[in-house]
């Protein structure tokens, strides 16, 4: 089966997702720590996206609490993501993120979803992105139901 | 003494923090009552840092609910000269600010590191865009200011 999420958009073209790229710290995690109920909503998705983490990783933890899950990690300066989701091919990515250096990376994403963890969101990205989600395992879960994603992009 | 809190920012300059100002009426409190978890984080957080409530006092409960914590308290009507006086004698200041309404504004202006609440009273727009970081909780935003960590990630770049 081809991988990706087609989202339907009343009078647009239909974005077609295929790669999920994902921030860790604050995103995904809470002093390094993976959040609880993640690891079986990133095991799910995997079979509809390729995942891959960006991070700066802050707290040096990123490859040892994702090393059973089915994603790739590149721990990356702040400034690279960006040029990283722009190699992918950023048309076919949704992107999420909490923090400042998600900023450029989030803007150039076909859909960029800014996250409201525990560490908080940079207020930045609030103006950038197309959802903002109060919740990590909410923002996954919209990527699950591509209908709740129409019902919130529709213009 | 306090001993403040220093925010490390890769490539650029650390934040040092002395003092925090806080909103009291749907930041603090919900309808005039302080918020679950809220007295003892302040505790915490007041020794290593200033801690000052500047507050309309909507509910005109700010003063006897915050009696016994180790905060200052400022009653002051929205956009008067008191007001005015007293952010701008924090504006020399290293601050931090915590608010949810459209009156923070002015302080979130000044501040050094601003941090807008969206709680159960919801939040201003306008703070949103002048604030450095959003939060969904008075507790998890407090909680940013112990954990200083967890602000440098969110605030790299």
């Amino acid at each position: 089966m081809a991988k990706g999420v087609t989202v339907e958009l009343p009078g647009k073209t239909p974005m077609r997702l295929t790669h999920l790229v994902l921030d860790f710290t604050g995103t995904l995690s809470l002093d390094g720590k993976l959040l609880p109920g993640l690891d079986v909503r990133l095991r799910s998705l995997a079979q509809r996206f390729c995942i891959t983490v960006l991070t700066a990783d802050t707290f040096g933890t990123a490859q040892s609490e994702l090393k059973d899950l089915p994603l790739v990690v590149h721990v990356v300066p702040d400034r690279e993501k960006a040029d990283i989701v722009e190699a992918m091919g950023a048309d076919h990515v949704v992107a999420l993120g909490n923090g400042r250096n998600d900023l450029l990376m989030l803007e150039k994403v076909r859909l960029g979803i800014a996250v409201m963890g525990p560490s908080g969101c940079a207020a930045e990205l609030i103006d950038a992105v197309d959802i903002v989600a109060r919740d990590v395992a909410e923002a996954l879960d919209l990527l699950d139901h591509p209908l709740r994603l129409t019902a919130a992009l529709r213009e | 003494m306090a001993e403040g809190l220093v925010i490390e920012r890769p490539g650029e300059k650390p934040l040092e923090i002395t003092d925090l100002v806080l909103d009291f009426t749907g930041t603090l409190a919900l309808e005039g009552k302080v918020l679950p978890g809220v007295a003892e984080r302040l505790k915490k957080l007041a020794e290593r840092m200033r801690i000052v409530v500047l507050t309309a006092d909507t509910f005109g409960t700010a003063r006897s609910v915050l009696k016994d914590l180790p905060v200052e308290v400022h009653v002051v009507e929205t956009g008067s000269d008191k007001e005015i006086d007293i952010v701008r004698s924090l504006g020399g200041r290293k601050f931090a600010a915590i608010g949810n309404g459209r009156n923070d504004v002015p302080m979130m202006n000044l501040a050094a590191l601003g941090i807008a609440v969206i709680g159960p009273e919801g939040c201003a727009p306008k703070l949103l865009a002048l604030a450095h970081v959003v939060t969904r909780d008075i507790t998890e935003a407090l909680d940013l200011l112990t954990n200083p960590l967890r602000l440098k990630a969110t605030l790299r770049g």
